[in-house]
Formats: C-alpha cells, structure tokens, sequence
C-alpha cells in the first residue's frame, strides 16, 4: 500500500464521513423543529394527539444516501415514548455508517491505487534496463484511462526493444566491420616489415585500408545522421540531371569490366529533395547493380514520371537474391548468402532506402522475371 | 618443400588471405589458400595439410560449421581465427576440437609463432620425450604412435587433447599447474581468463571414461591445476 493509496483512502473516507454527519445533522434539525411543534401545538389543544409513528429504516432511506456506499444512520429514530425528551446518539446505525464507509473508502482507493502501482513497478523495471515487461495481462478486463496508460506503456516498450535491439546489433556489426581492413592492415605491416624490398606495395595496400576504413566511417556518420532524421537542406531537384551525371559516371565504372548502361529517360520532373543525399541514394544503387553484375553484362536504369510520381528502376544480371531476403538487403551490413562483392560494406542500400523513406518515396527489390538479376525500384512522390 | 610444413589458410577475405600466404611462405610454410567454408572442409579432408588455419566468420559455411565437418573425419590440427571478444565462438571452437584459437585482427609474426607451436608439438612430442608406453589404470598413451586406449579401446583425440593427456599421465599422480599445462601443450603462456585449457580438459574428460567409483581420472586440484588419478 503507497502514499497514494492512503492519501486516496483517507479522503474518499473523509469525505463520506462529512457527507453522513451532515445529512444526519440536517435530519436532526427537522425532527427538532417537528417535534418543538408538536409540543407547542399539545400545550394550545387539550388531550395529546396520537403520536408520530416510529420511522422506519428499511422503507425510506433518506436522498443521498441511496448508493451501497453509504447506507447511512442518517437520521434519528424517534426516540421511544419514555425517552422523548431529550434525544441520543444513535449508536449502532452511526456505527454501521463508519464501517460501511471505511469499506467503500477502502475498496475504491484500491481501485485506483492498483493498477498505478502496477504501471509504477513495471517503469522501475524498464528503467532498470528490463524492455521485456508488459502490464496488459495484469489490467485483466478493465476497460478505461488506465488500461489505455497500461497499453501505451507496451507499445512503448516493445518499440523501445526492437529500437534497442537495432543498435546494439548495428554496433555488433560495425565493430565486426572495422576489424576485416584492420585484419588487412596488420597483414600489410607484417608483410612491409617481413619484406622491405616490397615495402612501396605493402604502403600502398596500408594507404588502401586505411581510406576503406574512412569510407566506412563516413558512411556509418551518414547513415546515423539519417536515422536521427537530419535530411538535409530540402530543395528543386532537377531529376534528368542528376540521373545523366549518375549515368555518366557508372557507364565509366562500368567500362572496365565491359559492363554497359543502359539508360532509358522518361519524362523528367523535379523532386524536392536534399540533392546530395538523393544523388547518393540513387547512385549506390546503380554501384550496387554494377558489382553484382558478371563481366560483360548489362545494367538497365529506367526512369521516368507516371502520374504524380517519379519511378526509377535499376536492374542487373547478376546472381539475384534470395526471395526471403530481398526485403533484409536494405538493412545495414546485409550480405546475401553468397561472398561480399568486393569493396561495399553492406552499407548501400541501407542508407537508399532512409533517404528515400525521407522524402516520402518507396523503395523496394525484386527478382527479375526471366532468369538471373535484380531489381530495384524506388517511386517518389512529385 | 618440405610437407611438414603445409598450411591451409580458410579465410573469405581473398585480399587478407592472399597476404596471410605471402607471409607464410616468406616465412618458409609451404601455405596455400581457399576462400570458403566448403572447399576449406574439401581441401583439409584431403590429408596434404599439416594444419588447417580457420576463419570463424564466413558465409553460406561459418568456421565452426565447417570445423564440425573436418572433425567428423580428421584430427587434423586446426588453429581458429575468431573475433576478439567473441568468447562464445571461441569456446565452442575448442568444444569442437579445434587445436588453439588467434584472435583477429592478429599480427602475421603472432599467426607464424602458433603455426609453429602446434606444429612443433605435433610433430616431436613423442620423440623427445620418450615413446615407452604410459599405463596409469584403464588408460593407456601411446606416444610413438600419438594413440591413447581406455580399457583397451581406442580413444579419439585431438592432437592437443592428446598433448594435455600425454603430460598428465607423465606426471599421473601429481597436479599439473594450468600455465605449465599451457607452456607445453599449447606452446604458449597462459592468457589472463584463457579458458582454453579447462574447455580442452573438459572434452578429454567426456572421451575418457570413469573410474571405478564414478569419478572422473583427471580431477581439478583447488588452485593448482589438473591431476591424472594414479591407481
């Protein structure tokens, strides 16, 4: 039993008390004034009239004191005939009252107190670390502001843990991340040390892992910055534009390796969008695209307005992905059961689909119809 | 070159991996390379390997995964590279019968001095310290042939197991501290928190059987170590 439940017990209690003493009093000053009547009018007629009848409890309780709270000895039973004059407290009914109500008093700040106390222990657990606590069950069948408070605190907490639970394995990978360039980075010292006759190769291979590991970083900054819902300066995104540069610089990319771009331009809008972000969201997916892709292959980006917005869709030719995983390929450090391709972190897509999810758009993979390839396509609303 | 000296290098990062060998074989190891679980189990089944050196994190076959395999057919020593940190997939590796663990990042000259370590007491165990059999009770080492027998069947060890259990039975009867345990079977000092040489115990003590009265023949001495019951 908290303070909360006494401070509640004590003022229902108080309450009630008042409430019958009053009334009680009430009635007490009628039955004064009838019976000072009653006398005055004996003195003036002779013989005594027949006197009032005793009242009866059961029959009329007096307004007010109708509910099971308070069935109160609200008012004096006519006092019999040889006691009229001068009336008594009436003991046992007063009694009855006091009881009653301490009961009701009782019963109604536990009705209260209850299910705080419950909300109270399940906050200590959750802010003792425990995200696991839920206080449905314990509100049984009751239905009001506090069952609803009950229900808030759950879904609270159940989104908290999945929240949690997203950082903490987002850490786990990070931290397991940084250690295949360090690994590297060690492997090239030994080998500088072991071979100074090789040691311009070593350097370069050090100076390589160490830019990984800024890229890396970088990333990570960007895709936290996402996450906190910093998008950026919002502006005019002329979409034709953006997209050639992309194109423009995969076609480049993909030259090395014979792989060719395909580019087909619909009609071009403008997006408001923070530019930079946009550029990067589109051409990570593009990169995406072209390392998965075997030499000599094919990339194909199709873009263009349908109705009120803008689709862009970039397929490849390479292995594809799994069905039960193209929606996880958008999750940070995703890699498909196959080896990494080379270069990426995993990090990609992740951050395409918060910058997409930024300005509204829709973002989604899938497997291209005929044989080998995926797609992806991202709709954003003009 | 000499075939002692193969290394099988599992790792799915071809870059590291590839540098790993350079050192290696600038190191005078005969040390070749794969870049999956399933060729790694392929290759270290073949029997041309003196050790297998094994990446715990990789896809589609993690190590442990393909540790599992190697050991369901060989007793191959296998040197685990797990993730500092990562006490379970170090624990289950030695659980597993792998040999030692290195965690990674790791410098190449640590990775060359355990290859060594292993391979030296692998290899010259048995003749520099005498081959005559050793019979404490049921159990029964054989050094010269690297066997043990309980009760006159053979046991399954691994070759660290094996190692652990040889200096156990020399000194039988008397406790052998974890850091000497550490020193000559594993080549290596004892780490603070290493726990490799009480998962090591453990699996030995599972492979043997009990004595008469249900005890196990290798008890924990209260702060000094490990004793083979003499009997």
């Amino acid at each position: 039993m908290g303070r909360l439940f006494w401070k509640f017990f004590l003022f229902i209690w108080l309450l009630q008390l008042a409430g019958v003493g009053g009334v009680s009093l009430l009635f007490w000053l009628e039955r004064q004034q009838a019976e000072a009547q009653w006398r005055a009018q004996m003195a003036r007629s002779g013989p005594p009239p027949e006197p009032l009848p005793p009242f009866d409890f059961a029959r009329a309780p007096p307004p007010g004191f109708a509910g099971e709270h308070s069935p109160a000895p609200d008012h004096f039973p006519r006092p019999p005939p040889e006691l009229r004059h001068g009336p008594r407290l009436p003991l046992i009914p007063l009694l009855t009252a006091l009881l009653v109500s301490l009961a009701s008093a009782f019963g109604l700040a536990w009705y209260f107190a209850k299910p705080i106390r419950q909300l109270r222990r399940a906050f200590d657990a959750a802010a003792d670390g425990d995200l696991a606590v839920r206080i449905g069950a314990g509100m049984g069948g009751r239905r009001d502001e506090l069952a609803d408070l009950g229900r808030d605190f759950d879904r609270m907490t159940e989104r908290l843990a999945v929240l949690v639970d997203g950082q903490k394995k987002l850490l786990h990978d990070v931290s397991h991340e940084m250690r295949s360039p360090l690994a590297r980075l060690q492997a090239a010292i030994g080998l500088a040390r072991q071979q100074p006759a090789r040691m311009e190769d070593s350097l370069a291979r050090i100076e390589r892992e160490g830019e990984r590991m800024n890229l890396l970083v970088g990333e990570l900054l960007t895709l936290s910055r996402l996450e906190a819902g910093v998008s950026g300066v919002l502006e005019n995104v002329e979409m034709g534009e953006l997209l050639d540069d992309i194109v423009e610089d995969a076609r480049f990319e993909g030259a090395a390796r014979q792989v060719a771009v395909d580019f087909l331009a619909g009609e071009m809008p403008e997006i408001r969008a923070n530019a930079e972000l946009l550029h990067r969201a589109i051409e990570n997916i593009v990169r995406n695209a072209l390392r998965y892709s075997p030499d000599g292959g094919t990339v194909r980006i199709e873009a263009g307005r349908q109705g009120n917005c803008f689709r862009l869709a970039v397929s490849d030719h390479g292995p594809g992905v799994a069905e039960d995983e193209l929606a996880a390929i958008f999750t940070p450090f995703f890699r498909g059961g196959g080896q990494s391709g080379g270069g990426g972190y995993g990090l990609g897509l992740a951050i395409a689909k918060r910058v997409v999810a930024a300005v509204n758009g829709k973002i989604q993979a899938k497997n291209a119809d005929a044989g080998h390839g995926l797609i992806v396509e991202i709709e954003l609303p003009v | 070159m000499n075939s002692s000296l193969r290394i099988l290098l599992v790792d799915d990062d071809v870059e590291l991996a590839g540098m790993l060998r350079d050192y290696l074989i600038q190191e005078g190891f005969a040390a070749t390379a794969v870049y999956d679980g399933e060729a790694g189990v392929r290759e270290a089944l073949s029997g041309h390997y003196a050790i297998v050196v094994l990446d715990v994190m990789m896809p589609r076959i993690s190590g442990i995964e393909a540790l599992r395999r190697i050991r369901a057919a060989s007793s191959v020593p296998v040197l685990m590279l797990t993730a500092k940190g990562d006490d379970m997939d170090r624990i289950v590796g030695l659980e597993l019968g792998a040999d030692d663990y290195v965690p990674k990042p790791c410098l190449p000259r640590e990775l060359a001095a355990r290859l060594r370590a292993i391979l030296r007491r692998t290899q010259q165990l048995g003749e520099t310290t005498g081959g005559a059999p050793l019979v404490i009770g049921a159990l029964n080492v054989l050094p010269e042939q690297r066997r043990v027998e309980w009760a006159g069947a053979p046991v399954d060890l691994t070759s660290t197991e094996f190692n652990l259990l040889e200096i156990l039975a020399r000194n039988a009867g008397r406790p052998v501290s974890k850091s000497d345990l550490s020193e000559q079977a594993l080549g290596r000092p004892l780490a603070r928190f290493d726990r490799s040489i009480d998962v090591h115990l453990s699996s030995i003590r599972h492979k043997l059987g009990c004595l008469a009265d249900g005890r196990s023949c290798i008890q924990t001495v209260y702060r000094q170590g490990y004793q083979l019951i003499r009997e």
